[in-house]
């Protein structure tokens, strides 16, 4: 079963109720009973045994075994956890991962994704005066909760939380050190574990963390992985999608292009953001689904193009116009396939 | 109970930190009370899962201290406020490992292993269902008494090598045996210095270290040779320069210098041939490959100069200006003035003194010492000139059956021996990866034999960064007093970080500092280094080969006046 995902709180109320989730009444929160959210984690790290954990997380992801550590670490001592890194480099996935992993309870997590435009009544959810008045405050439509209410007792996934607007970043605080959701006056236990997902300031229509809301969280960074990982993170999870294709193999001067290019484009440091990881594999295998439409072999033309293709959208820098963009690429492009020639050759 | 054990000795961990945080001046707010106490537990969960992760030979001290660092980090960097927000990281990271070192520390946690394994033994006895959990804990122990011990240790080492109060702290690791102090020695702590450089045997420099360095320094593979051979890349390969440079300090007289590199390039010698072959062979290789295609290239064009990008002039124009360029370097005439007793017969000027004799002669008047004319020159211009020669590994390639470098050490020596006549100050970059002075300013008349002598000992490997060369040459310059600054870059490939460099161009200019700069061969960033010498505000030149290069920097030097 796959958990909710939506924004605010009716569509994951939609989603709960077409997942069979019974909707909790108000009387019923009212009455609930503190979990110990991060004793329930620690037992399930010591009973499962971290390697095999992260032998676990290996299906989902590679490369982030310290990172992982250092999120589960912190789950273990009930401490939340901001995950910061730049686009496309496996935030969302390695939170939602983790959160599957740890199966706390059923649906294992909710997920929240914030905009800038969410108040805080859609992350505690609201009582409905009309319902209210006509059926009762116990009615199960009278209250609709919040991800912030329906996370007790799992894990809550906000993921790019400094999209958020001061306001709602407010509506945080208590539920994250307290425990408690306050709605119009009435007090609803809630225990739940935050991982949290950010770009780094310097990204466009981003907030920065009230510093009150900071501190009540760990800040693990997220890097990009050397030139070996990356290599066989793009061959894994490009095998993952063409792999219904029939296709034997994934050409080998593909993913050394594609990693000498990231390599030359690093070092030169002339772009502020280079491409993400999601880019570089989908170059790879639109190239690859590309070449199998046409009933043909992919050739490296075919990769510059859709390389070309991928990577304008992700990368910034001084360009003067997209067409600047495309020549840079093209550029590199050709000194990466020089490279990987000539370093075979 | 399980994470007592080591809750305990980090708190004093933490609390340490605290107090170097709190004693640092750039912080302004040493982080919240939550944040700690979520570090401490953090930390201690962090490692707990670290220990079950690995086993326990796996299991390094150097790890522990990393897992530590990390999540100490990732705890405290939401809370911490430092007025420069790059360096919270370093700043946070810093204290940790300083917190670590300490003295207190050892003994504190030392006592608190003590004071759990008392405890511990009445409570374990009565529970033998966790018997994994026990085992868990018994390697924890063991683990922090190594830990424990290894840092007493460390803390040992630190204290001896504290003692001699000069000990050099530029050096690392491995060559922190062979340092010499490197105070920066003021004029009259040289002979000092001197005395404590001729302490150094051979013995001491033994080649087991060098070879050492030599290895971390680079470790080849297909890719990397590729690198080297172009010269391109992050390619870490020790230069003379920065050998000597680790041995003394830059401010250290010409001659202990020499000394110094004379003791390396023989310590050298001694290393195993095998550990060098590989290396030449490789590069051989390459080179055998190219230098039929070079012959090619020498036939169609020798010298093209590019004269702040506006004209191009060919071979003919360079013979014509090397005229002037065979004059004593220094040769600006200020102005020109009657003879007066003790004028040298050098200094006169023919052409002015016959007209005006011719004149008297046909008006029949007499000839006096007013018909004398002399030349006034300048006093002594004197040019401060930095030389940024690129000795990374493309630099070995053949060029006609001498490798370039052979060839370029060969031409700044003839330079060298040229400037003697004249005022200059001289300087020399030797750049790689790294940029390190060989020699810092100095007068060429008087020290020009040790110069020559010194550059015999250069040799080439490693990866092209330019920028580094720059902005030592900026630093050099800052002390320099001369009206006239110059650096000329002599490089045959193309360069990391182009954006810096134009940057670090761009800014010298400003100081008033012209740049020129020579590019050999073919494999070259034409563009960028057009760029350079165009912002610097010097002369482009592109030769083929290396055998014009003394003549082409004779011309720099002549421009530049």
């Amino acid at each position: 079963m796959s958990p909710s995902k939506g924004h605010g709180a009716q569509q994951m109320t939609q989603n709960l109720q077409l997942m069979g989730v019974r909707l909790p009444r108000l009387s019923e929160l009212l009455q609930r009973r503190p979990i110990r959210v991060e004793e329930k984690v620690t037992k399930i790290v010591l009973e499962r045994g971290i390697s095999n954990i992260l032998r676990e997380l290996d299906n989902y992801l590679k490369g982030l075994h310290e990172v992982a550590i250092d999120v589960l670490s912190a789950l273990c001592v009930g401490r939340h956890v901001l995950l910061v890194g730049p686009v496309g480099i496996g935030k969302t996935s390695l939170a939602e991962a983790i959160a599957e992993i740890l199966h706390l309870d059923e649906p294992p997590y909710i997920f929240c994704a914030c905009h800038s435009h969410m108040t805080a009544t859609e992350l505690t959810g609201d009582i409905d005066i009309a319902v209210a008045l006509q059926a009762g405050l116990d009615h199960p439509l009278a209250y609709i909760p919040g991800p912030l209410v329906m996370a007790h007792g799992r894990i809550l996934i906000l993921d790019e939380i400094n999209r958020l607007s001061p306001y709602s970043q407010a509506a945080l605080l208590q539920a994250l050190q307290e425990h408690y959701v306050v709605i119009r006056g009435i007090r609803i236990r809630s225990d739940f574990l935050v991982i949290a997902t950010a770009n780094p300031v310097e990204y466009s229509g981003v907030f920065e963390l009230t510093e009150a809301l900071a501190d009540r969280m760990k800040y693990v960074e997220l890097n990009y992985p050397d030139a070996d990982l990356l290599k066989a993170i793009i061959r894994w999870k490009v095998d993952q999608i063409v792999r219904n294709y029939d296709v034997i193999k994934i050409p080998e001067e593909f993913l050394d292009t594609i990693v000498a290019m990231i390599g030359i484009m690093r070092s030169e440091g002339l772009i502020e953001a280079g491409p993400s990881i999601r880019a570089c594999i989908y170059a790879v295998a639109s190239t690859i689904a590309r070449a199998l439409v046409e009933r043909r072999e992919p050739t490296l033309e075919d990769l510059k193009r859709e390389v070309i293709q991928n990577f304008i959208p992700s990368i910034r820098g001084e360009f003067q116009s997209e067409t600047d963009k495309k020549t840079y690429l093209e550029k590199v492009f050709e000194r990466a396939v020089y490279m990987v020639t000539r370093g075979s050759g | 109970m399980l994470t007592k054990v080591l809750v305990l000795p980090l708190l004093e961990v933490y609390s340490k930190v605290y107090e170097y945080l709190l004693s640092n001046d750039e912080v302004m707010h040493p982080g919240s009370v939550r944040s700690y106490i979520y570090a401490t537990v953090d930390t201690a969960v962090a490692l707990l899962l670290d220990i079950s992760r690995f086993s326990h030979e796996e299991y390094s001290v150097d790890k522990m201290v990393d897992t530590i660092v990390r999540t100490a980090v990732a705890n405290l960097a939401s809370s911490v406020r430092v007025s420069d927000e790059t360096k919270k990281r370093e700043i946070i990271e810093e204290a940790v490992r300083r917190a670590l070192g300490a003295e207190d520390i050892v003994h504190g946690l030392q006592s608190a292993i003590k004071k759990f394994l008392e405890g511990e033994k009445k409570s374990t006895s009565s529970q033998d269902k966790q018997r994994s959990l026990d085992k868990l804990l018994q390697s924890l122990i063991s683990l922090f008494e190594k830990f424990a011990s290894e840092l007493e240790k460390r803390f040992r080492q630190q204290r001896s090598s504290e003692e001699p109060s000069e000990i050099d702290n530029v050096c690392s690791g491995s060559l922190r045996t062979v340092a010499a102090p490197t105070q920066q020695p003021q004029q009259s702590d040289l002979d000092q210095c001197r005395r404590s450089y001729s302490a150094i045997t051979p013995t001491d420099l033994s080649p087991e270290v060098l070879i050492s360095i030599l290895r971390e320094a680079r470790n080849i593979d297909e890719m990397k040779l590729y690198e080297i051979v172009y010269g391109y890349g992050m390619e870490e390969y020790p230069n003379i320069a920065q050998l000597i440079n680790m041995l003394c300090p830059i401010t250290a007289p010409i001659g202990v210098r020499l000394e110094i590199a004379r003791r390396i390039v023989s310590q050298l010698k001694r290393i195993p041939e095998s550990e060098v072959a590989f290396l030449e062979q490789a590069l051989l290789k390459r080179s055998s490959q190219r230098v039929s295609y070079e012959k090619k290239l020498n036939e169609l064009t020798k010298v093209r100069l590019y004269r702040h990008l506006s004209s191009i002039t060919t071979k003919s124009a360079i013979k014509k200006e090397r005229h002037y360029m065979s004059k004593v370097p220094t040769s600006a005439i200020a102005m020109v003035r009657h003879y007066e007793i003790g004028d040298s017969s050098w200094c006169v000027d023919v052409m002015r003194t016959s007209m005006n004799i011719v004149r008297k002669q046909l008006t029949n008047r007499p000839i006096t010492s007013r018909d004398v004319v002399v030349y006034e020159y300048l006093p002594g211009k004197q040019t401060d000139t930095i030389i940024c020669l690129d000795v990374s590994g493309s630099m070995r390639e053949f060029c006609g059956v001498r490798p370039k470098i052979e060839i370029a050490k060969e031409a700044l020596a003839r330079y060298i021996q040229y400037l003697v006549k004249s005022d200059d100050k001289l300087a020399l970059i030797l750049f790689n990866y790294r940029a390190d002075l060989l020699w810092n300013l100095l007068p060429v008349k008087k020290y020009w034999k040790k110069m020559v002598s010194l550059l015999t000992h250069v040799w080439a490997a490693g990866g092209t960064n330019m920028y580094a060369a720059l902005k030592l040459a900026t630093n050099v310059l800052k002390r320099s007093r001369s009206t006239c600054r110059h650096v000329v870059c002599i490089t045959d490939g193309r360069t990391l970080f182009t954006n810096l460099c134009l940057a670090q161009a761009k800014y010298l200019h400003k100081r008033g500092v012209t740049i020129s700069v020579v590019a050999v061969g073919d494999y070259i960033d034409e563009k960028f280094l057009q760029k350079v010498s165009k912002i610097g505000g010097g002369a482009y030149y592109h030769i083929s080969t290396m055998d014009v290069l003394a003549d082409v920097l004779k011309d720099i030097r002549a421009r530049t006046t």
